[in-house]
């Protein structure tokens, strides 16, 4: 043993960069690669047996909404599958002999065994049953008028492709599924047209090239015709369903857009949480696509009731319904001032205090942003519901996306607030909140803080003329919570707009100070 | 009471073997009969200036090695004697290693100064050693330079082994002054200039506070810029790496000195030596790597922004960056692709150019294209490698869109390079830059690939050709396949490989067996590059990947046959069984998910386990982990067929879970346990026992690296999974062990990124070991044997929940385990969970989550705890 002199440490990063250097073979990255792989396998693997287990038992409901079939006839056999998918597969050229035979019960028998190796286990076979080509048949058994049993097996099995993949959803409207389920909705038997509902629902979700193909064949009148006393509330759940998903594309006429919310208003009413659920779902999707669809929700009068719905007890449908509302107030004032006018601002606090989901509680926020971008009238109404302190706790504490959106509010309120607003935002601390919005990145946000910033300053000069203390105590309480730091850092920021605004408030307010601090000053020349 | 050590110190150097035992071996008893004697004498030896410096040197190295260690729990153990020895010993050894910062040997003092610093890292965070600091700072005053720079070594050393928040701000103040007025240039001596250069280097994660402020920030900066100056090498490279830390560390600060640090650095780059002009361009890469990160933080939605924002600098620096960094790859050293270890200048700036294209992306390149356009074709191989390699670093960043019509000119051009440049180093950099062509524009990632069916065939024969090129070329052209082959990984049945299936395959295997196949991991590179073109077979080309299956299991059985070998030639023998048993598990793994061959497949499952049990004998840790994997792929494909193999692979499996000291192949074996588990089902019943009385004492140990153990409560539910109710007489040791651990686990506070996702991959263990238990009764008459955990269990839930910081995983974790309660137990557990605080929120929350397993599962969970309230 011979004591070599202690080496001081390895300084620089040498190493690292020389092992990237054309990235060389590397067997110890080749081995971490193939052992995550194996432990990717082993995690799907548990995920299947757990789940496996799970599902095993006969009082477990499946996880997806069987058909109720009470009907006549009834189906033998209402519980998952129980046969191992092998069998299934080398069944499946028994199965496809007895779709294509002439024989009633061996068709059912065969629509039957397809449905559930559809059910059974998700796309692999679903790639071979359609692979060998038995979708246009089952199409075909659609049409079997005669034996309702028959017709629901066949939608369910397509219910089942339309799930999968876009191209699965593609083969069966390729094969002409979409006038066929359509002319299914006038079925005499409820569970028949349900299915088919579900089927067109799937499709409709699939693409606005789908969605048109549906509403085209005529899918949405004969819909909305399902909502009529006499349906049984599962029918509703599932065409509210259904009409949601045809909502999510902009309808292709103005008549239509108003049929849908004639229907959506009167389910607003509805108990059902799912019902509910939907029903928002599909107003926010109307109002999101311009804003002469939220011209005619409002018109609607369906913002009452939804405004009320944000209170509800079950997040499924607080999100929609607040997701809707935050759509709404994205558009313009006199839209947004019907908001306001229901009462819309005495909901909002408690959606903000409450431990509700982030995404609920961010969409909140960027509701009252929005508000806070209006008029100087709707700028009052948010102050005088008592929430500015709220939104200045949630820039300081809440999460990033919260933090983001509050302080977006607070930076809309001060840039378009009257002088008068603006003192009592400063006096409830919207000062921190501006300065603390200049360290996001994002350039637009940046500009509102510095436009929020630059209207507080200005009140602050007039301020400083009225007590004649000389001195503009914003621009000092500025400097104090570290706002003339970032200030100064963001002259290195690369954009425009924001340099220059940058540029002209620390001129016009700190430059000069130092030498000259006595001296009276004059606002920055475009003040009026 | 100090004892004479010098001559077993001296001895224990000596040339003559016994001589040195014997020496060793004393010393080792007197360290053991009496510890505070010992390192006294090693401290008073250290000390004494009349000692040999061999034996100083020594025993200051073993005081070192008495303070710290690698491994943590050794490192605590140590630190635990220190504190405990009594406190008249450990003052006068800390007094005698003071001392030894006056000697006049500079080695002493050297070596003095780390004992000092390792004492200070064990005493300072406990308050000891409270004057410490101050003495060290009085030191600063002598007027002799050897004790000034000694000192400010000392100082520097202290910064890197304590934590700052141990030190006090008011210290911190006075130690960066020392510091920073020792690198003053009006220093006169460069030792201490050169120390305090270092030691601000160490001290920089100290200087948050005064990095805030404008004037000590301003002040730390000039003097850091100013020391780049200097005239002495050593201390303008040191003056550069702190400017290197500066700018990961402080990068937001850096805005008002980005114009001088260009100047500063651009100058270096040109003018200055290697080691120096290196960490000029290392400045520009760190700054990079700054950008990037926070640019990714910007695209991804869900993390929200970085803390600090971006400042563009490279951007703003770019079209003076570019041409600084291009002339850096004209220094190219003649064999520097051979030269395993090399860096130079040329390759810090191609990195650094890499670095500059992923930070800015499309507007680098039109800076770069016309150096590559005046230089590829010129007869200087320089110009040549240059232009080529400026053109591989800026394939990465710029957008598919940008480059794509710049490649397909290129890609024929580069085809000819590589088959016909007289120069290697060209053809290296040729077939690197086409493996990154084939990384980023090519495959799933991108729209439309540059490959096409037709020019398929052509790269294949030019690739294919180079492999038997010099060992580095040939490498390239592996790493060039490998990526042209992950771009098919995905594709379904048609891949323009098919048709050369059984050429690459030769070609590959031909390369493995070259003689100089050890040389610039040619034989790594190839052997990914063939479980590459596995991975991305089909059920057409399956039955050539089944033809390689005897060739493998044949190189495999001879290197386990192989007898008396050198211990060089040992090691390349691990080496190739590594990479034999790696390439065995991706075609295990392939080969068992492709229907068709699976059955084909498993007429070799015998030979190669008998295989994989002989590569056991070996004793080397990669190999058994790469043993290891290949039999849990293995176990997946062979199912309930793979107990036959169970009484004699049981010993190794055993073998491996009691492996802490090589704590991946615990970890491995862990996993393969799992695997185990699914293949058998009941029939892992025999082993449990033991399987179970090992993992528990993994558990309770504290040598166990902590990565292990999240896996190990999974594995209990896999057991139990497998085994149903005859996991009943393992619940007493495994309910109280998960109880313990979801204690723990579920007040976590986390301070940091990494303990979040430790805490939160323990929680995900835990749970799955409860849904795999539940699970596993289910449908039991012994069921009733759980309702007593669930109320903890159930309580768990709750208090993750209301911290708030689940991750998805955990969060879908629990949601099954809330399930499967109510499946499981029923009735007996219906109230208990509806009276949960967190139950109905957590369900609520995964409903309308965008995952629709997640959705699935809640209903389901929801459905399961209905009927128990109900029933």
């Amino acid at each position: 043993m011979s004591a070599p002199p202690l080496h001081p440490p390895q300084r620089t990063p040498e190493n690292a960069r020389r092992k990237a250097y054309k990235g060389q073979a590397d067997v110890n990255s080749g081995r971490r690669r193939r052992e995550n792989q194996l432990i990717q396998l082993r995690k799907s693997r548990r995920e299947d047996t757990l789940s496996k287990r799970r599902r095993d038992d006969a009082s477990t409901p499946s996880t997806e909404p069987e058909p109720e079939l009470s009907d006549p006839p009834s189906p033998s056999d209402p519980s998952p599958p129980a046969c191992t998918t092998d069998a299934d597969s080398n069944n499946l050229l028994g199965i496809i002999n007895g779709l294509e035979s002439e024989n009633i019960s061996l068709q059912l028998e065969a629509t039957v065994s397809i449905r559930k190796i559809l059910s059974a286990d998700g796309n692999s076979l679903a790639e071979e049953v359609i692979r060998v080509g038995v979708v246009a048949r089952l199409v075909e058994l659609l049409f079997s008028n005669k034996n309702p049993q028959l017709q629901l097996e066949a939608a369910w099995a397509l219910t089942n492709i339309t799930a999968g993949t876009s191209e699965h959803t593609e083969v069966v409207t390729n094969a002409g599924a979409v006038p066929k389920l359509v002319k299914l909705l006038e079925s005499p038997h409820s569970n028949v047209r349900e299915q088919a509902m579900w089927a067109l629902g799937n499709i409709a979700a699939d693409s606005q090239r789908c969605r048109e193909l549906v509403i085209d064949h005529g899918g949405l009148v004969q819909l909305l015709s399902q909502f009529n006393e006499h349906a049984k509330v599962s029918n509703i759940r599932m065409a509210t369903w259904t009409l949601s998903n045809l909502c999510f594309g902009k309808l292709p006429s103005k008549s239509q857009t108003k049929a849908v919310l004639q229907i959506l208003q009167q389910l607003l009413n509805s108990i059902d949480e799912k019902i509910l659920s939907d029903t928002c779902w599909a107003i926010s999707y109307l109002c999101s696509h311009s804003t002469d669809e939220i011209q005619m929700v409002i018109e609607s009068r369906i913002c009452p009731q939804l405004v009320k719905l944000l209170m509800h007890s079950s997040p499924k449908v607080v999100t929609p319904v607040m997701l809707a509302i935050a759509n709404v107030s994205s558009a313009d004032d006199s839209q947004v001032q019907c908001l306001i006018d229901i009462g819309l601002l005495q909901c909002l606090p408690k959606l903000l205090v409450r431990n509700y989901q982030k995404y609920i509680k961010k969409q909140a926020c960027m509701t009252v942003s929005n508000i806070c971008a209006g008029t100087v009238a709707q700028i009052q109404a948010i102050i005088d519901a008592k929430m500015v302190p709220l939104l200045i706790q949630l820039s300081q504490h809440g999460e990033t996306d919260i933090k983001k959106e509050s302080t977006w509010a607070i930076a809309n309120a001060t840039s378009g607030g009257s002088p008068e607003q603006n003192l009592s935002l400063v006096g409830d601390g919207c000062i921190p909140t501006l300065c603390n919005g200049l360290k996001f990145c994002d350039p637009d946000l940046l500009y509102a803080c510095l436009n929020g910033l630059e209207s507080v300053l200005k009140v602050g000069e007039m301020e400083k003329t009225k007590d004649g203390a000389g001195m503009n105590t914003y621009a000092v309480l500025i400097e104090e919570c570290g706002g003339l730091d970032k200030l100064e850092n963001l002259q290195d920021f690369d954009n425009d707009a924001i340099y220059e605004k940058t540029i002209k408030l620390l001129e016009s307010y700190w430059l000069e100070e130092g030498g000259e601090s006595e001296a009276p000053k004059e606002p920055s020349p475009d003040d009026s | 009471m100090a004892l004479e050590v010098t001559q077993f110190l001296l001895n224990a150097q000596s040339v003559d073997g016994a001589t040195r035992n014997h020496a060793e071996e004393s010393l080792k008893q007197i360290q053991e009969q009496n510890l505070p004697a010992f390192l006294l004498s090693l401290s008073s030896e250290l000390a004494n200036n009349n000692k040999p410096i061999e034996s100083r040197r020594l025993a200051g190295l073993i005081l070192k090695n008495a303070l710290d260690a690698k491994e943590l729990h050794r490192k605590n153990d140590l630190a635990q004697r220190w504190l405990s020895l009594d406190l008249a010993t450990k003052t006068q050894i800390k007094t005698s290693l003071l001392q030894t910062l006056s000697s006049p040997v500079s080695d002493a003092r050297s070596t003095a100064s780390q004992v000092i610093a390792k004492v200070a890292g064990i005493e300072l965070p406990h308050k000891q050693w409270p004057e410490l600091i101050g003495s060290l700072l009085s030191n600063i005053h002598q007027v002799e330079t050897h004790v000034k720079q000694a000192t400010l070594e000392t100082l520097g050393y202290i910064c890197e082994e304590v934590p700052p928040q141990v030190v006090d701000q008011d210290q911190v103040n006075r130690i960066l002054t020392a510091v920073v007025q020792g690198m003053n240039a009006t220093e006169t001596s460069s030792d201490v200039r050169l120390a305090a250069t270092r030691a601000l280097y160490n001290a920089l994660g100290f200087a948050q506070a005064n990095f805030t402020n404008d004037m000590e920030r301003d002040y730390i900066m000039r003097v850091v810029c100013e020391a780049t100056q200097s005239s002495d090498v050593k201390i303008r490279q040191a003056a550069f790496e702190c400017l290197v830390a500066i700018s990961s560390t402080y990068y937001e600060k850096l805005a008002q000195y980005m114009q001088d640090i260009f100047n500063i650095t651009s100058k270096a780059v040109r003018e200055d030596e290697e080691p120096v002009a290196l960490q000029a361009i290392e400045f520009w890469s760190s700054i990079c790597d700054e950008e990037i990160d926070i640019l990714d933080d910007y695209r991804s939605e869900y993390t929200g922004d970085s803390d600090v924002p971006c400042f563009y600098f490279i951007k703003q620096a770019l079209p003076a960056l570019v041409p600084m960094l291009l002339e850096t790859l004209l220094k190219q050293e003649e064999d520097q692709d051979q030269d395993e270890g090399g860096w130079n200048i040329a390759m810090a700036g191609g990195t650094c150019l890499g670095l500059v294209a992923r930070t800015v992306g499309d507007d680098i390149v039109p800076l770069v294209m016309p150096f590559i356009e005046e230089n590829i074709s010129k007869p200087d191989w320089r110009r040549r490698e240059a232009a080529t390699y400026a053109f591989g670093s800026i394939l990465e960043g710029p957008s598919p869109g940008k480059l794509a019509p710049i490649v397909n000119v290129a890609l024929n051009f580069m085809l000819a390079a590589l088959a016909r440049d007289p120069n290697n180093h060209v053809k290296d950099t040729t077939a690197w830059t086409l493996g990154r062509i084939f990384e980023f524009l090519h495959g799933a990632v991108v729209e439309t690939s540059v490959i096409t069916q037709e020019n398929c065939q052509q790269i294949l024969t030019v690739l294919l050709q180079s492999m038997k090129d010099v060992p580095n070329v040939a490498e390239k052209a592996c790493g060039a396949l490998y990526f042209l082959a992950q771009g098919y990984e995905d594709e379904g049945s048609v891949s323009p490989l098919t048709p050369f299936f059984q050429d690459i395959f030769q070609m590959l295997l031909y390369v493995t067996h070259r003689e100089d196949a050890t040389e610039s991991n040619l034989r790594t590179a190839a052997y990914e590059a063939l479980n590459e073109v596995v991975r991305c077979s089909n059920d057409e080309t399956a039955p050539i990947v089944m033809q390689l299956i005897p060739v493998i299991m044949l190189e495999l059985h001879q290197t386990v046959e192989a007898q008396k070998l050198t211990s060089d030639e040992r090691e390349k023998q691990n080496d190739l069984q590594g990479l034999l048993c790696g390439c065995l598990q991706v075609i295990i793994q392939k080969m068992g998910s492709i229907e068709g061959s699976k059955y084909a497949f498993m007429q070799y499952a015998d030979q190669i386990m008998d295989l994989l049990l002989k590569v056991f004998a070996s004793r080397n840790a990669t190999v058994h982990e790469e043993a290891m994997l290949a039999i849990g792929a293995l176990a997946y494909t062979a199912g309930p067929n793979f107990a036959k193999y169970m009484p004699q692979f049981y010993q190794y499996l055993e073998m491996g879970l009691q492996n802490f000291e090589e704590y991946q192949i615990c970890a491995i074996t862990v996993g393969v346990v799992g695997d185990l588990c699914r293949a058998l089902e009941d029939k892992i019943l025999p082993y449990c026992d033991g399987i179970m009385t090992q993992l528990l004492k993994n558990l309770s140990s504290n040598q166990l690296h902590r990565s292990v153990k999240p896996p190990i409560f999974s594995c209990f539910g896999d057991i139990a999974l497998a085994i149903g109710e005859n996991f009943e007489k393992y619940l007493v040791y495994a309910m109280p062990m998960l109880q313990s651990a979801a204690e723990l686990s579920a007040h976590a506070v986390s301070q940091d990124d990494e303990m979040l996702e430790y805490t939160n991959q323990l929680r995900n263990g835990i749970l799955e070991a409860y849904s795999g238990i539940l699970q596993g009764f289910k449908s039991s008459p012994k069921t009733q044997l759980l309702v007593p955990y669930a109320p903890h269990v159930l309580q768990f839930i709750d208090t993750m929940y209301g911290g708030r910081e689940m991750d998805d995983a955990v969060m879908k974790s629990a949601l099954g385990v809330l399930g499967d309660l109510a499946d499981t137990l029923g009735s007996h557990v219906g109230p208990l969970i509806r009276d949960s605080s967190s139950s109905k929120d957590l369900i609520e929350e995964c409903m309308v989550y965008d995952d629709p397993l997640v959705r699935e599962s809640a209903e389901w969970a929801k459905h399961a705890i209905n009927r128990a309230v109900s029933g």
